[in-house]
């Protein structure tokens, strides 16, 4: 009996060691900076003056009274619609195609689509921006051979958010089909075997076998894709439209950072960040529910 | 066994990598440029013969200025042993110059000498610690205290607060200029020995070009900021804010400033003009398919090298009889040292780059225009522009520098964003100026009112 | 068997067409670094240059210090890389197989961090940085990014679906954990630790706003540093420039990529875990 005791302690010990590492690092670099938001929010400030003012409650007050807040939300929501689209239900697809239903080329498909993951984003703006440039660009001029006329995106509403979204996704994409390959190829592959004996639809094969044992991954991804997808656009907005056209294209991560280091609201910006972290609790929720209560493990 | 090479490999791979990265960074290795030293985030005192560093922050990239930043930064360095100049590019132009300043300050560690964008004149001056040229120049024996009268007496403005003090030396100054392709100009048949020098010409040569020819007819450079917004509502008699009691009001919203942003709109409407943001106008522009193009003379060494149509310059167009007025783009010299030592040596710095010869080799390469008398009456500058033709128009406009106008108080950035959008919405047709206008102005001043 | 030739025939066309979007940016953009300014420009819709110029390569590897900038971005990358994925296997492992009491709670707090925005942490952990006297090193880069809770999450659900048995078969023989964690979980987790670990790899590469903020001179910048310092104010983005610096950049993790290539595919292998 002590034997055993004696090793659940030393397992138990293990236990916390073996976090040790992460507990520290994130605690200095993660934690403690969101504390200091946290108290921040509550002071109008711009990092700079030696004078803080304390103002309570005061610039949550005003994010959300202001005309704008809504807009953001919008915008936001609209955004992580065409991610999950693109970057999530796309390459869910295609790792499929690539697990089970294709034989020759997979080697090629992999690094063609892998490649724009290679690239850095502000690059990607930046030949993204010329490659759409509604004037003098490749894509006007094809746009002009049809007689049609290249819109003028980044001064649309709506469309504005797709382009940005277009290129954060084309950088995106790869990375979420590898990570889904991972998960799809751990599924057996006799299963798959089975249903195509017993004739059974593709659709079917998907939702009712490849979806769910691969649930845990894709649970994963639907959230990388939202939580990611939301920084990275950051770069193409910084640089293509600064949130324009009037607030076309403003998404709530920028509006932090705008609020920081453009307008040196500190105060402001950290209550935009606790809201956001606040937003995106609600997928953390979403996580514990489903990965950890109803998806299917193999033990 | 192949894996557990992998394995091995990898591993040692990483700790090769760590023990890299912890001796790493300290001397700058095999770069050719001023390197080293920067790391004193506690700014110990120099020791004894070791040279003082300044640190040179600068907008400059390496296509438009930044080697030669660096060649005046060895150049100096070589010619004495007490200073050694180390140049930083910062990314983000002035706001990113101000970001950085904020979190270098906020931890204890500002540079010595920065470029400061002439719209944060207001922001930065209430916000920061400077030492005033004046007070360095009296008390520099080497140098005449009649030293600042050798500047232009509108480019001082710019750098001098609204109280009156001389915040920093105007350095690089430019100014929006017209350009032309005269290609598109002939095909549509818009006279080229006579360009517009109104508005309303311009416009109607668009018009005449984009009815005429594919090419859009005029484009107009917006970028994150209202630089030209400012020079056209100014030039039509209206101003962008104004001064009372101490206290700045937008003012733009009159019937001068109402107008001229909706001429501009109108011509969007009937599509002789596009309004596309930042580099995309430049390289619509530069790939010949655009007529006329408001910008910065800035960008004329990249037009020029990049195009290939017959290009010219001009001055921006006046509206009618009124007298043009443009707002004076780029930055000024800086010091934001905190050590007696440091401001010295940043002094000596400032000294060598406005200097009568360094402005001129500024302007060589960079296209800005100086701002010192002595250097815009002397023959080698002439000689420049005559080789440099496409400078001309930009030399001429520097008597009608006006100030960059950026709003003041803490909520200052938040104002300029909204004439962003304002500006935005209207020439989206989204709004008329008459109504965008007025409401935007009470927008911001109510938020001034409201943050004390 | 027909159809199946058909449908087969279909999906590879709309995978070309998917690869051809993916790449044809890419490859535009390395055919640009051989071409003039003017020849971009004016040929909007032509690939190949219509004179093929070295002249932009020289510009950049005249005024950019290649050889030390690779070495920076090598080294900033492979530990970053190394650190996050063995926190991540061992913070994994202690969650999935030593779970206990506080094991839910910590791995609740640890995935909160995935959602704090950079913008937020950026200021307070650059002024940690610099009271540590870690400005302008790459390790002062490297520091706040030694752990990834992405990577936690990750391997902690491959880490579930190892099947039980083999666990309970080695406990039983008193195997000690490490070895456990060695022999049995990460070969059968490797795909994941190798799909973690590349994207760790590449977005540390080309990374860019965290090690702006903290790099101060040339010689210790990494690639996407080098090569922002072409694009200013004034003078703005050459374009030619631009895709040079963007081939230049992109270079060696294609490289490294090719030549890992087989062994990564060879692991993504359908590879059922059979009973």
């Amino acid at each position: 009996m002590r034997r055993i005791s004696g090793r659940k302690k030393r397992e138990k010990l293990l236990a916390f060691v073996l976090l040790l590492p992460v507990l520290i690092v994130f605690s200095v670099f993660m934690f403690w900076p969101l504390i200091q938001t946290v108290w921040l929010s509550l002071y109008d400030w711009n990092m700079v003056s030696p004078e803080k003012h304390f103002v309570g409650f005061a610039n949550y007050t005003a994010i959300f009274q202001d005309g704008s807040f809504v807009q953001i939300l919008k915008n936001t929501g609209l955004y992580v619609l065409l991610f999950l689209a693109i970057d999530f239900a796309v390459p869910y697809l295609v790792s499929c195609i690539l697990a089970f239903a294709v034989k020759k080329m997979t080697a090629f498909y992999k690094s063609a689509l892998f490649l724009p993951s290679l690239l850095s984003l502000v690059t990607a703006a930046l030949i993204f921006s010329w490659l759409f440039n509604p004037i003098a660009g490749p894509l006007s001029k094809l746009f002009a051979l049809f007689g049609q006329r290249f819109p003028n995106w980044a001064q649309t509403n709506g469309l504005v958010i797709v382009v940005l979204s277009i290129i954060t996704s084309w950088k995106l994409f790869g990375y979420n089909l590898i990570v889904l390959l991972a998960g799809v190829s751990s599924i057996p592959l006799e299963l798959i075997e089975t249903a195509r004996l017993e004739k059974t639809p593709p659709l079917e094969v998907f939702f009712r076998i490849i979806l769910p044992l691969s649930s845990s991954t894709g649970i994963y991804t639907l959230i990388i894709t939202i939580v990611w997808g939301l920084q990275w656009v950051f770069t193409p907005i910084n640089i293509l439209t600064a949130g324009g056209p009037d607030k076309g294209s403003l998404n709530i991560i920028y509006e932090v950072y705008d609020q920081a280091f453009t307008f040196f609201n500190t105060g402001k910006a950290s209550a935009w960040g606790l809201v956001t972290l606040l937003l995106f609790s609600a997928l953390l929720f979403l996580e514990f529910r489903y990965v950890e209560k109803g998806i299917y493990y193999e033990n | 066994m192949k894996k557990l090479k992998a394995i091995q490999t990898f591993a040692a791979l990483c700790l090769l990598a760590s023990v890299t990265l912890s001796g790493c960074g300290t001397s700058g290795a095999a770069s050719g440029s001023a390197s080293g030293g920067a790391q004193s985030a506690s700014a110990k005192p120099a020791e004894a013969g070791e040279p003082v560093t300044i640190e040179y922050w600068h907008i400059n990239s390496k296509t438009f200025g930044g080697p030669t930043i660096d060649q005046y930064a060895q150049a100096f360095n070589k010619c004495q042993s007490k200073y050694k100049v180390v140049p930083r590019f910062i990314e983000g132009v002035y706001g990113g110059v101000l970001q950085n300043l904020q979190a270098d300050t906020a931890a204890g560690n500002p540079p010595a000498v920065i470029q400061v964008g002439y719209s944060y004149l207001d922001y930065f001056s209430k916000n920061f610690k400077y030492t005033s040229p004046a007070d360095l120049i009296q008390n520099d024996s080497s140098v005449s205290p009649d030293y600042l009268k050798g500047f232009k007496e509108n480019t001082l403005k710019l750098s001098t607060a609204a109280d009156g003090t001389l915040v920093g030396l105007p350095y690089s100054l430019s100014v929006p200029v017209m350009y032309y392709n005269l290609d598109i100009l002939k095909k549509a048949g818009v006279d080229t020995e006579k360009l517009p020098t109104t508005w309303d010409q311009v416009y109607s040569a668009a018009k005449q070009i984009s009815d005429k020819t594919k090419s859009t007819g005029l484009v107009i450079q917006c970028s994150k900021d209202f630089w030209l917004g400012q020079c056209m509502i100014e030039s039509n008699g209206g101003s962008l804010a104004k001064t009372a009691d101490g206290k700045m009001q937008a003012s733009f919203a009159s019937a001068e400033g109402v107008e001229a942003m909706q001429q501009w709109a109108d011509a969007i409407k009937n599509g002789s003009t596009k309004y596309i943001l930042n580099e995309e106008s430049k390289s619509a522009f530069m790939s010949g398919n655009v007529g006329i193009l408001a910008a910065s003379i800035g960008w004329s060494s990249a037009i020029d090298s990049g195009s290939s149509f017959q290009l010219v310059t001009t001055k921006m167009p006046a509206y009618g009889q009124k007298p043009l007025k443009a707002p004076a783009g780029g930055n000024f010299l800086t010091i934001t040292a905190q050590s007696e030592e440091k401001k010295k040596g940043a002094w000596e710095w400032v000294k060598y780059l406005t200097s009568a010869e360094g402005y001129l080799d500024w302007t060589k390469g960079t296209g800005y225009i100086p701002p010192r008398t002595d250097v815009l009456e002397s023959s080698e500058f002439k000689d420049y522009l005559k080789k440099n033709p496409l400078l001309q128009a930009a030399a001429e406009t520097v008597d009608y520098a006006n100030p960059w106008i950026s709003f003041s108080g803490s909520a200052g950035m938040e104002a300029d964003q909204k004439l962003l959008d304002m500006r935005d919405a209207v020439m989206n047709g989204k709004q008329t100026a008459a109504k965008a206008l007025p409401a935007t102005q009470n927008e911001i001043n109510q938020m001034a009112a409201s943050k004390k | 068997m027909k159809t199946d030739k058909i449908g087969r025939a279909a999906i590879h066309l709309l995978l070309l067409c998917l690869s051809a979007c993916m790449v044809l940016p890419v490859v535009f953009t390395v055919f640009s670094s051989f071409k003039s300014v003017n020849d971009i420009m004016t040929n909007p819709l032509r690939l190949l240059p219509e004179r093929f110029i070295l002249d932009n390569y020289r510009t950049i590897l005249d005024r950019v210090p290649f050889g030390v900038i690779i070495l920076n971005t090598v080294a900033i990358a492979l530990t970053v890389m190394g650190f996050k994925l063995v926190t991540s296997c061992l913070a994994a492992y202690s969650f999935v197989f030593l779970r206990n009491r506080f094991s839910d709670a910590l791995y609740f707090l640890f995935i909160c961090t995935m959602f704090i925005p950079l913008s937020v942490t950026m200021i307070p952990n650059y002024i940690t940085i610099s009271k540590m006297g870690l400005l302008d090193r790459l390790m002062g880069v490297a520091l706040p990014q030694l752990c990834d809770a992405m990577g936690i999450f990750l391997l902690r659900q491959h880490f579930r679906g190892i099947p039980e048995s083999l666990i309970e078969a080695a406990k039983l023989e008193k195997t000690p954990h490490l070895t456990i964690l060695f022999k049995i979980v990460l070969p059968v987790a490797k795909p994941a630790v190798i799909a973690t670990g590349i994207i760790f790899f590449v977005n540390s590469w080309n990374e860019y706003v965290w090690p702006k903020l903290v790099l101060r001179t040339e010689g210790n910048y990494t690639l996407p540093l080098a090569a922002q310092a072409f694009i200013g104010a004034e003078g703005s983005a050459d374009l030619n420039i631009t895709m040079a610096m963007a081939t230049a950049t992109l270079a060696i993790p294609l490289v490294l990529f090719l030549i890992f290539q087989k062994f990564i595919i060879g692991t993504f292998a359908s590879s059922g875990i059979k009973g």
